[in-house]
């Protein structure tokens, strides 16, 4: 599997619900030691609707502290917090298959936690 | 890689980065990354590789057009199976604003048809200072 396959697929859940495209993917470095460091695993993908704040790095997402996130006018800052508040984090436990066109994905009762809710649970 | 725990995000800090290699020299950028597989059901996919060249650039638009230069890079670098010029993990010792690599470039596969060209074209142009003999023949 190839980052290319996953990002900007569609994110659809067991209900036929779109939770908009996927803009990025969380890596953290815990897994295998190899002979020179941990390998990097996939922990989870944010999904929602535009890319373009989440791109630059002006939106908040787990593991991402806030002295980390991009500087920038507060005018420009706040409306593109305002355009991606809907964007979500989804647990790569979460992933039911990844397809040509669509990620599919098992929705929790709930719904996702918000990409900007802080710290991801570890799966 | 020596910190332990890193957290990173795939499209902010690694896409479109460019690679230094072990003398600090740019030889390529993070075109895509590959992911292996679990073999059990609750498994986290690992990063196992760079992959960088103009086929690996292609697939994020267009996967015909990057199936196509995968076939065609096996002209030029002699592969089992078609593919783009991948950098395994284990030869990236640091990520930063840039990833440095343990290889020098004349190494890597990505620089195959770099190297082609200049021994082969550009070396022949008059005050081009490239020597078609080196294996450091600029990109």
């Amino acid at each position: 599997m190839r980052l290319s396959d996953l990002l900007e697929r569609a994110v659809v859940d067991q209900h036929g619900r779109n939770w908009g495209q996927v803009h990025d993917v969380y890596l953290v470095q815990d897994g295998p030691v190899s002979a020179t460091a941990a390998a990097f695993r996939i922990h989870g993908l944010i999904a929602g609707r535009g890319t373009f704040g989440t791109q630059l790095g002006y939106v908040g997402r787990p593991g991402y502290e806030h002295d980390q996130e991009t500087r920038g006018p507060w005018v420009l800052k706040a409306l593109v917090r305002r355009l991606q508040r809907r964007a979500v984090y989804v647990p790569w436990t979460d992933v039911v298959e990844v397809g040509d066109h669509q990620v599919i994905v098992r929705s929790p009762p709930n719904g996702f936690d918000r990409a900007n809710s802080g710290a991801p649970s570890s799966p | 890689m020596s910190a332990a725990g890193r957290e990173l995000w795939a499209r902010l800090h690694l896409l479109d980065r460019p690679i230094l290699d072990a003398e600090g020299i740019p030889s390529a950028k993070v075109d895509d990354l590959e992911f292996s597989l679990p073999e059990e059901p609750d498994g986290l996919p690992i990063l196992t590789a760079v992959l960088c060249g103009n086929a690996a650039l292609a697939r994020r638009f267009n996967r015909r057009l990057a199936q196509r230069l995968e076939l065609l890079r096996r002209v030029f670098v002699p592969v089992e199976r078609p593919g783009p010029a991948r950098i395994d993990m284990s030869e990236v010792k640091h990520i930063g604003p840039a990833l440095h690599i343990t290889p020098r470039r004349h190494e890597l596969e990505v620089a195959t048809l770099d190297r082609w060209l200049a021994r082969n074209v550009l070396a022949h142009l008059p005050g081009s200072g490239i020597d078609a003999r080196s294996d450091d023949a600029p990109q």
